[in-house]
Order: structure tokens, then C-alpha cells, then sequence
């Protein structure tokens, strides 16, 4: 078990990492995250987070499951295991397949979410993982 | 405009082609008088050229000329008549200067001239084609970088739109600042962004990315691909309409269901879909041309993707085309609709057996153990891949009285029957295994193979 990266400096901004491939909806995220007070780090994959993730701390990562070079199940499965076991982590998808939903709760997601989804749904998912 | 280049192309071909053959001939008539005229005159060398026209020359007059068939028409005048004349004389001598030229060459220069020709002519050709290269490469890129460019600064524009706490004064201020961008690329990139906003964010902000698309008036975009574009502006155009347009645009859509192309033809089919969540297979009734397979596939992909409800489907089972009535009976069975038990039922009296065999299947689906004594009715009748379904189907219905109905098949079935029958017999209880070794010596081992195939565990997954 790797280094908890939790950041535990209240006074400072929490930030949240998006790993995202999709430049829309990274973007809508992003804005609506800063907006809402939080310090946002975007990425396009999981190869280009990891670096990130393993020198910085955080507060809430927010991951894409289909991704190219690294996906989402990877990189979660890497982050619970080299990382942080207790950090929150989102997932998002197309996807309705129960197998994939159930195996993403099974390596360490805290929640998942479908596209499409409401955007203001998301700010109060994440309000509830780290408010 | 396109079409009247092809016009004026296809005019000046024409043009050429008459002159070759028609103004030839009468070029013709006019050499033979000049020569014959030329033979009266007796010069030991060519006299000059005013002599000609001294000479008695049977050259048609004006008025014959005028009534003369030319190109524009009968006696169109004498003026058509010239051109035809000195355009007959180009080509005649471009081309006597191109049969000298391959002369003078072929005879006059050593094999190591063409050698060097050839080379420099093979060299240029590799240098024309890699310029090309590098331009069509240059001109993508800076296509590319533009487009990047742009779609990220429409991004940033648009990102705050999918938001429910957006006030008034701030979305005016978006439209207005997306309204300034008026060339079709940028128009393009604005709806791309909307549709794939459309493809992640629901509710609030799907509506708003819809009011978005019609304020910017980017319909206006899709449906003139729709109507002047080819079939894969057509097919791009319709999409766009089905994710951002409205219900109203469903009658446009209508129209390219029985398109001449294909692929326009099934998008505009999952258009008609989105569109029309009420009644997704509206069209249905409206198809001219052949229901294709794959159509079916998508078209469940989509109400899968897009959560469209099934729509009630028996009234359509009658459908005229074939196609229509499996792909109908496959979704029936899907979607689990028992309601339609009665018209599915009907078809199994279907003139087609690819449509009886799908009902049986699709009665199997939907677990309906009334219809048993129908099938096992039109059993003798049927033929051998509905014969199967219908036995395979029995293992939802088996009861005791069906037993001798298996029997029968077991003993006087094909081979693929037996087996069936076998499998089914073997599955009823102790009994049936029972039953079957008293069957085997009946019918002097004949079924024995088949008993110890069920019966072996590593056949578990076949059986």
C-alpha cells in the first residue's frame, strides 16, 4: 500500500483531478468546479494522471472509464493500490453494463455516474464525496 | 452551378465531336474543289496566294452554306460555318504537327536520349506527386489546427450554457458571442460541440442545447445539407436534426425513409426515432423499399441508448415485407411484450417459414404454455427447422400429457428430432430416463447413442 495522498491542509483550496478524454465535457467540468470553490487538474488520460496523481495530493478524482492508453479501471485499480486507499473516486460512463458498473465498485470507486447525465447532478455527488 | 458546367462540358465535347465529323466532310467538299481547280491551273511552283482566288474555285456560295445543316441549325449562317472550319483546321494541325514531332524524334535521336528522358520524366513525376503529398498534408494540418483551434474557444464559450444557474443576461451574451462566428466551417464546429453536449448532459441542459441550436438558426445549416447535399451530407444532416432539432422537423425526415441511398435511408430511419419517441416505428408503415437486417440492429442499439420506450407492435405483424414482420417479432420477444401473444400466435399459420419458425421462438420467449397444443398441432405439417423450435420450445411447456407426443417423435423423428426429443425426455424427471432406456430396447438400441450423450456430464452445456 503506497503513500496516502489525501489533502489534509483545510486552509487551501481541495482539489479535484478530472481524467477525461473528451474535451467538452472535461471543460464543463472544470468550469462549473472552479465555480464551485474547488482547484481542478484535467487530464486526457490515465497514463498523463498518474504522474500528477503520485507527486500531488488530492481530494476527489473524477475519471472517464474508456479512455486511450490507460483506462479508468486501470488507473483506478492503480491508484488504490500505489496511491491512496481512502480518496474518493468517481467514475463516468456510457455504460449500462451491470458487470462493468459492479467490477468498478469492486477495484475502489465511491460512485459512478452514467451518460447522460443532469450537470448540476454532479456538483451535488461531489459535494456529498467531499463537502 | 455545378449543373450547368456539366451542361457546358458535355456542350463544347459535342462541339468538338460534330466538327470532327460533320464539318469534316464538308471540309472535304471544299479541298476536293480547290484541288481540282488547282490541277487547271498549270504552275512549275506554287504560285502565290492571291492566284487562288483568281482561279474558279467551286466553293459553296454564302446561300448554300446558310442552307447547309450546321451545328446551330439549318441555315444558321455562314458565320457557325467558319468557326466549324477553323476549328476542324486546328485539330488537323495539331496533330500533323504531333505525328512530325514523333517522327523527327524517333528517327533522330540515339537510345540514351530517351533514356535520359524517361528519367527526367520519372523523377518529375515522383516530384509531383510528393509536392502533392506535402500540400494535402500542409493544407490538413492547418485545417486541423484551426478546427482544434476553434472548437476549443467555442468550448469555452459554451461551457457555462449547460448549467441551470446561468441568468438571462449572461446566455444573451453567449448567443451573441456565438452568433458572430458565420462561416459554415465554424457553424459546424458550434454544432458538433451541441451534439456531443447532447450525447453527455441530460435534462436542463439538453433542453437548453436544443433552444440553442434553433437561436443560432444551425437548422437552417442541416437542413440545406439535407436537401443539396450527397448521401453522406444527407445521412450528416439528418443526424444533426434527430439530436437538436424538434418534432417538427419529423416531416422532413419522412421524406428520406425511402431515399435511394441506403445509408441515408437508415439514418434517416433513427432519426424518425428520436424524433418520434411516441411512435418509434412510424415508419414502418411508410417503407417502399426492402427492410435490411442490419437496420434492425441499429435501430435497437438506439432505443437501447436513447431509452426509447418500445411501442406496441402486434398491429404490425401483418406487415407486407418480410423482414419487417421477423424484425417485429424478434423485438416482441425482446421488449417481452405478452400482450402481442395472440397476433404472434397467428403467425405460425405464416405463409413464410422463416416467420413461423421466428413466432415459435418468440412464443418460447414469452412463455406462453396455451399455444403448446397449436404447435404441437401444426407439428406434422411443419417444416424440419420449425419442427426443432417447436420441440426445443416444448421444454418451457413439458407436461405429462405430452409425453406421448415425444415418444412419437423419438421413434419416427429425423436425427436431429430424436436428439431433441431425447434431450427433453431425459430432462422430465427420473422418469423420463426411465422412460427412454424402455424406448431404446423397443426400438433394438437404436437411441442408445443419443441417451448416453445427454446423459454424459462433460455434454452438459449441449444438452
Amino acid at each position: 500500500m503506497g503513500m496516502n495522498k489525501v489533502n489534509l491542509d483545510l486552509s487551501s483550496k481541495k482539489t479535484i483531478v478530472i481524467v477525461e478524454d473528451n474535451d467538452l465535457l472535461s471543460k464543463v467540468l472544470e468550469y462549473r468546479m472552479e465555480k464551485d470553490g474547488f482547484q481542478v487538474e484535467v487530464f486526457n488520460n490515465g497514463e498523463e494522471a498518474i504522474e500528477f496523481l503520485s507527486s500531488n495530493s488530492f481530494d476527489l478524482l473524477i475519471t472517464d472509464l474508456y479512455m486511450p492508453f490507460m483506462n479508468g479501471s486501470e488507473l483506478i485499480k492503480y491508484v488504490r493500490d500505489n496511491i491512496s486507499a481512502t480518496v474518493p473516486i468517481m467514475a463516468i460512463s456510457s455504460t449500462h453494463e451491470e458487470d462493468v458498473i459492479g467490477n468498478i465498485f469492486n477495484i475502489g470507486a465511491n460512485d459512478f455516474i452514467v451518460k447522460p447525465f443532469r450537470a448540476g447532478e454532479l456538483s451535488v455527488r461531489i459535494k456529498r464525496l467531499i463537502g | 452551378m455545378k449543373k450547368f458546367r456539366c451542361v457546358f462540358l458535355k456542350g463544347g465535347i459535342f462541339v468538338v465531336i460534330y466538327s470532327l465529323f460533320f464539318g469534316w466532310g464538308q471540309i472535304q467538299e471544299i479541298q476536293a474543289a480547290v484541288n481540282s481547280t488547282k490541277a487547271e491551273c498549270v504552275f512549275l511552283e506554287d504560285p502565290p496566294a492571291e492566284v487562288y482566288f483568281d482561279c474558279e474555285v467551286a466553293i459553296p456560295d454564302v446561300a448554300e452554306m446558310e442552307a447547309r445543316p450546321t451545328l446551330l441549325g439549318v441555315g444558321a449562317g455562314a458565320g457557325s460555318y467558319g468557326l466549324i472550319i477553323s476549328l476542324v483546321d486546328f485539330v488537323r494541325s495539331a496533330l500533323t504537327d504531333f505525328f512530325s514531332f514523333v517522327d523527327k524524334i524517333s528517327l533522330g535521336y540515339s537510345l540514351l536520349f530517351y533514356l535520359a528522358l524517361f528519367a527526367i520524366f520519372f523523377l518529375l513525376n515522383i516530384a509531383s506527386v510528393v509536392i502533392v503529398i506535402v500540400i494535402s498534408n500542409w493544407i490538413f494540418n492547418r485545417r486541423e489546427i484551426y478546427q482544434k483551434y476553434k472548437r476549443k474557444e467555442i468550448i469555452e464559450i459554451v461551457s457555462p450554457y449547460f448549467y441551470d444557474d446561468l441568468d438571462d443576461h449572461e446566455a444573451a451574451g453567449i448567443v451573441e458571442t456565438l452568433n458572430q462566428y458565420k462561416s459554415s466551417k465554424d457553424k459546424q464546429i458550434i454544432i458538433d460541440v451541441l451534439i456531443e453536449g447532447k450525447r453527455n448532459f441530460t435534462g436542463e441542459g439538453s433542453i437548453k442545447i436544443k433552444a440553442l441550436y434553433q437561436v443560432l438558426q444551425l437548422h437552417k445549416v442541416s437542413l440545406r445539407k439535407i436537401k443539396y447535399g450527397n448521401w453522406y451530407r444527407r445521412s450528416v444532416g439528418l443526424r444533426e436534426l434527430a439530436f437538436l432539432g424538434k418534432r417538427a422537423y419529423k416531416t422532413e425526415i419522412e421524406n428520406y425513409i425511402n431515399d435511394n441511398h441506403q445509408y441515408v435511408r437508415t439514418e434517416a430511419i433513427l432519426s424518425y426515432m428520436l424524433l418520434d419517441d411516441k411512435n418509434p416505428f412510424g415508419f414502418l408503415m411508410e417503407l417502399k423499399y426492402s427492410f435490411v437486417r442490419w437496420d434492425s440492429l441499429s435501430i435497437y442499439y438506439t432505443m437501447y441508448f436513447n431509452g426509447i420506450e418500445p411501442p406496441a407492435m402486434a398491429h404490425m405483424l401483418n406487415h407486407s415485407d418480410l423482414q419487417v414482420r421477423l424484425f417485429l417479432l424478434r423485438m416482441i420477444s425482446i421488449y417481452n411484450q405478452l400482450d402481442a401473444v395472440r397476433e404472434v400466435a397467428k403467425c405460425l399459420l405464416d405463409e413464410n417459414p422463416e416467420v413461423r419458425q421466428e413466432a415459435v421462438i418468440t412464443l418460447r420467449a414469452l412463455e406462453y404454455y396455451r399455444i403448446k397444443v397449436l404447435m404441437k398441432n401444426r407439428y406434422v405439417d411443419e417444416c424440419h427447422p420449425v419442427r426443432l423450435e417447436i420441440l426445443r420450445s416444448m421444454k418451457h411447456f413439458i407436461e405429462d400429457d405430452d409425453i406421448s407426443f415425444i415418444e412419437e417423435r423419438v421413434r419416427k423423428g429425423s436425427f436431429d428430432e430424436v436428439f431433441e426429443a431425447v434431450k427433453l425426455l431425459y430432462k422430465f424427471s427420473g422418469y423420463g430416463e426411465r422412460r427412454l432406456w424402455l424406448l431404446d430396447e423397443e426400438l433394438e438400441g437404436r437411441i442408445a447413442i443419443f441417451i448416453k450423450h445427454v446423459a454424459e456430464p462433460r455434454n452438459k452445456h449441449v444438452a
